[in-house]
């Protein structure tokens, strides 16, 4: 039963007909989010991209079971999830996370491919970004996923109970832990500024 | 002293607007005269406003043909196993054959005494064996001797006759 009407309604039902055009086009509209999502959970940018494209090689293929219960993006997210708690059980993430990258470097990285400010307010919101990415790091896989999902993505608290098999009242409670927690990380540094 | 109720994990569900009319006003006249929580909310409000800002991972510009070039190649995959659907039915039946072949091939050896060189093979051994029982059963020292001399159970046979 279809009870979500998805922005991409067309596309989709298209790309279940076997359409590989508009299944190109609903790659390209979903590409940022999942390599933005991917990257915040595992913080490694080459795993991320292979993640984003199994993610996406996955969904395509299992197409044809969507029932649009939920809005692609979160699916799509859901897959990723799963795709990224593989890896961690094959202990490759840990192998290549322990002796890839800096992450604060990897922080400043990604920061510098956004718009162009002031100098000024553009080396504050780097530090800034940089402490978050790092205090992000810090939290358990549960917690970083649900704030994720909700502050950076922006699903609602419904579509987060559908992606990640939760009920309401876990992701209100999770969703609490994993702010105060982030919020205590970082309150020595923005409670200076 | 009285110790006062901090209602913290509303503040969480402020920022999201998931509070009652009601409940927003009680919260708001708390934030008013608490400072830690003030605090929360301010820190939980900066944090929320970072990552909004949405820095973002770039996207391969190759990206989107190599996730369809994978896609083309899976669905070529698909396409060669659709002709081995059926093989888990007809599993049964495959392993009976299977086991009927193996039984042949396990019978094979009794088989080959039907060739003409077995069955002279299968004589010559049978005659061997007939000459050494007549051998044990000689029982008296002049038979022994005799066929000693002799050398053949035939003669002896004759010089019986």
């Amino acid at each position: 039963m279809e009870y979500y009407k998805d922005e991409y309604y067309d596309l989709i039902k298209a790309s279940q007909r076997g359409d590989v055009k508009a299944a190109g086009k609903l790659v390209e509209a979903h590409a940022q989010a999942v390599h933005d999502f991917l990257f915040h959970l595992c913080g490694n940018r080459h795993l991320t991209e292979d993640l984003a494209q199994d993610t996406f090689l996955r969904a395509l293929t299992a197409l044809k079971h969507y029932q649009f219960r939920a809005p692609l993006r979160a699916w799509l997210f859901r897959i990723a999830i799963n795709l990224y708690r593989d890896q961690r059980r094959r202990k490759i993430v840990r192998n290549i996370v322990s002796s890839y990258h800096d992450n604060e470097q990897e922080a400043e990285n990604i920061v510098s491919n956004t718009s162009v400010q002031t100098p000024h307010a553009e080396l504050e919101r780097k530090e800034r970004f940089a402490h978050l990415y790092k205090a992000m790091q810090k939290l358990p896989e549960s917690l970083r996923t649900v704030i994720i999902m909700r502050d950076l993505q922006e699903l609602s608290y419904e579509e987060i109970t559908q992606v990640l098999h939760w009920r309401l009242g876990t992701v209100k409670s999770r969703l609490f832990r994993a702010r105060k927690e982030l919020a205590e990380l970082l309150s020595d540094f923005w409670e200076e500024k | 002293m009285k110790s006062i109720f901090h209602p913290r994990k509303k503040i969480s569900l402020y920022l999201d607007q998931r509070l009652s009319p009601e409940e927003v006003q009680k919260l708001e006249e708390h934030l008013s005269v608490c400072k830690s929580c003030r605090r929360l909310l301010q820190n939980m409000s900066t944090m929320r406003a970072v990552l909004r800002e949405k820095p973002s991972v770039s996207v391969r510009k190759d990206f989107v043909s190599r996730v369809i070039a994978g896609h083309r190649r899976q669905q070529a995959d698909e396409a060669f196993w659709i002709g081995f659907e059926s093989v888990p039915r007809l599993l049964p039946q495959l392993a009976f054959v299977l086991v009927v072949v193996l039984a042949l091939l396990w019978s094979w050896p009794q088989l080959e005494i039907t060739t003409p060189e077995a069955v002279d093979d299968q004589i010559a051994r049978v005659s061997v064996l007939d000459e050494r029982e007549m051998i044990s059963n000689l029982t008296t020292y002049d038979e022994a001797l005799r066929f000693a001399l002799n050398g053949t159970y035939e003669n002896m046979e004759g010089d019986r006759k």
